[in-house]
């Protein structure tokens, strides 16, 4: 009992004293991923540079897995085999045995693909280890000035912007600039341009970027509806939202469910986008009103809404195949198969 | 748009990058690990069934085996039976022919004393005869002739016989 | 009150009015989950995926607001 109060009070005193003597940086809210280089017109951003590095893992992890298959698993691929089964039996619980299996690769590659970044940004080093730039209050890919100016900073606990030196804090955007604006004078730039500096992260967790998310939900649209057309045939299934048959009200329900259709690129790229940018800014605001530990609990939380963001698309995206490929109706079918098994199973309990 | 970060060469190389992990991931892993799964779910299906028929076998077997020990301990046990009831039977008969043996050797034993005593019983009334005449000659001194006489000591000894049968019957 | 204060203002409402009715939705979603639970506790491999499912069509709706107020605040 004692040893916990002094734990507590040695933690709460590490708090206050970090928050005392650690200058914390300051979180901007930055929405779109920041650019890191460019090959070319292409230009590179902190998001893909992550999006990239998940794709790796999983290719080592693949390779690894599959180098030298044994029908009595061991180890590493005990491990591999023991998610694949996990995400196998779940697809075929949501969308049933067959759709489940042909569901199944595309939509556990989007479950490993999401929980694998958001967990991956989680670790240090993202948003923490970066450049500072100098650009012209343009958007800084476009008018980069000094790519490495200020070599690469590191900033401590998922802080991402280093001010400069307290004093000239308040005044970083007119009497520094003029400073820095010497510096930049060598530059092409006409002078008497404010200056801003920049911190660039090289990684951003890849669910941060609504490139990607929206990207991800554009690619399960697709997916569905080419489930929907190859199972049912592109007159069966388009009549599902051109529906002459059913009488005026059926012809604007099915126009309902078109737009529908068309809103789940949006509600899937914007809720992984929400919940993944404010677990980002939330982190950021706890570390800059507490440095250190106080953010841990938050970083639990982080991991468990990563997962669940994982789950809910891949499991959005298994439902709304299974109601593509159903032949009528507007999908409430496998909702309804479910809450029946719910509700046979409740009886026997009483 | 741009104040929301998307642009469509970012968008592309996501979904492009997207792709490329879908593909490894469709190329490597699923299937593989899938089959590998498949292949294990019908390998302990395929064993578990080889296991509830080898049981099977085995209960049969079994029963078998203890219906033949069954058997063999009912054939022995005939067999004990058997032997048992030889066994009494010529002990039976041994006795039987021991005694009729013995009856035999008493029998003859008797036959061979009876006969003796009848041949000593001659002997003696042989004797007793010549004696009784001698004697009588001697008192009588052959006042009596000899007719007489033997007719006289035939008497004598059918009384004598007679006499002797009561004594001996 | 210029542009740039009301387009402040109409996000944060947005967002903020937006998000009340999918917070009651999830709100009743969860409770009645819980209880369907505490009624039947074997039924919940049924009952989770559901729910998890009722809860990201009710944030469906939180999340168009959130567009909208992206929308307002930066477009």
């Amino acid at each position: 009992m004692g040893k916990t109060i002094a734990i507590v009070v040695i933690v709460l005193a590490i708090m206050v004293v970090s928050a005392m003597v650690i200058p914390a940086p300051k979180m901007p809210v930055i929405l779109p991923a920041e650019p890191v280089f460019a090959i070319g017109p292409f230009i590179v951003y902190n998001t893909f540079i992550a999006a990239v590095l998940v794709t790796l893992v999983w290719l080592v992890i693949s390779l690894l897995a599959t180098r030298n298959m044994q029908l009595i698993p061991t180890g590493f691929q005990n491990f591999v085999e023991a998610i694949v089964e996990f995400l196998l039996n779940a697809a075929e619980e949501v969308a049933g045995k067959k759709d489940g299996r042909r569901f199944f690769p595309f939509a556990a590659t989007i479950f490993l693909f999401i929980i694998t970044a958001n967990w991956m940004s989680l670790l240090p080093g993202f948003l923490t280890i970066g450049k500072a730039i100098e650009h012209h209050g343009d958007l800084p890919y476009i008018t980069m000035v000094q790519p490495f100016a200020g070599g690469p900073w590191i900033v401590p606990l998922g802080g991402r912007l280093p001010e400069p030196k307290e004093e000239t804090h308040a005044a970083v955007h007119d009497e520094s600039a003029a400073k820095l604006t010497e510096r930049a004078a060598a530059e092409p730039v006409p002078p008497g341009t404010p200056v801003k500096r920049e911190f660039i992260p090289f990684l951003r967790g890849a669910n941060t970027d609504l490139n990607m998310t929206i990207g991800l939900g554009l690619m399960a649209f697709l997916f569905i509806e080419y489930w929907g057309i190859s199972s049912l045939g592109f007159f069966t299934y388009s009549s599902k939202f051109i529906n002459f048959k059913e009488g005026p009200i059926g012809f604007f329900l099915g126009i309902v469910e078109l737009i529908t259709e068309f809103a789940r690129i949006v509600s899937f790229g914007f809720r992984l986008f929400g919940n993944l940018f404010a677990g980002e800014v939330l982190l950021g605001v706890i570390v800059f009103l507490i440095p250190l530990l106080a953010v841990l609990p938050f970083m639990g939380l982080e991991l468990f809404v990563g997962f669940i963001q994982a789950a809910v698309f891949a499991m959005l995206v298994l439902v709304f195949g299974a109601t593509a490929v159903a032949e009528h109706g507007h999908g409430s079918e496998s909702h309804g198969e479910h809450a029946e098994d719910g509700r046979q199973v409740a009886p026997a309990h009483h | 748009m741009d104040q929301l970060g998307i642009n469509l060469p970012g968008l592309i190389a996501q979904l492009v990058n997207f792709t490329l992990l879908f593909l490894i991931l469709r190329a490597f892993l699923w299937p593989r690990v899938v089959g590998m799964l498949d292949e294990r779910t019908r390998r302990i299906r395929e064993s578990m069934d080889r296991a509830t028929e080898l049981q099977q076998q085995a209960t049969q077997a079994q029963q078998e085996f203890e219906a033949q020990i069954q058997q063999a301990r009912q054939e022995a046990q005939e067999i004990v039976a058997r032997a048992l009831q030889t066994a009494e039977r010529v002990k039976a008969d041994a006795e039987g022919d021991a005694r009729k043996q013995a009856d035999a050797i008493i029998e003859r034993a008797r036959a061979e004393i009876q006969m003796e005593r009848d041949r000593a019983i001659a002997d003696l009334r042989r004797e007793f005869a010549d004696v009784t005449i001698l004697a009588a000659e001697r008192v009588i001194n052959q006042s009596l002739d000899k007719q007489r006489h033997v007719a006289l000591i035939e008497e004598v000894l059918a009384e004598s016989g007679r006499l002797k049968s009561t004594s001996h019957g | 009150m210029d542009l740039a204060t009301a387009r402040q203002f109409a996000a944060a409402l947005a967002i903020a009015v937006g998000a009340i009715g999918p917070a009651l939705g999830i709100g009743m979603l969860a409770a009645k989950a819980m209880e369907a639970l505490g009624r039947n506790p074997e039924a919940v491999d049924a009952i989770r995926p559901n729910m998890i499912l009722a809860i990201a069509f009710a944030e469906a709706v939180a999340i168009y607001a959130f567009v909208v107020a992206l929308i307002i605040k930066f477009v």
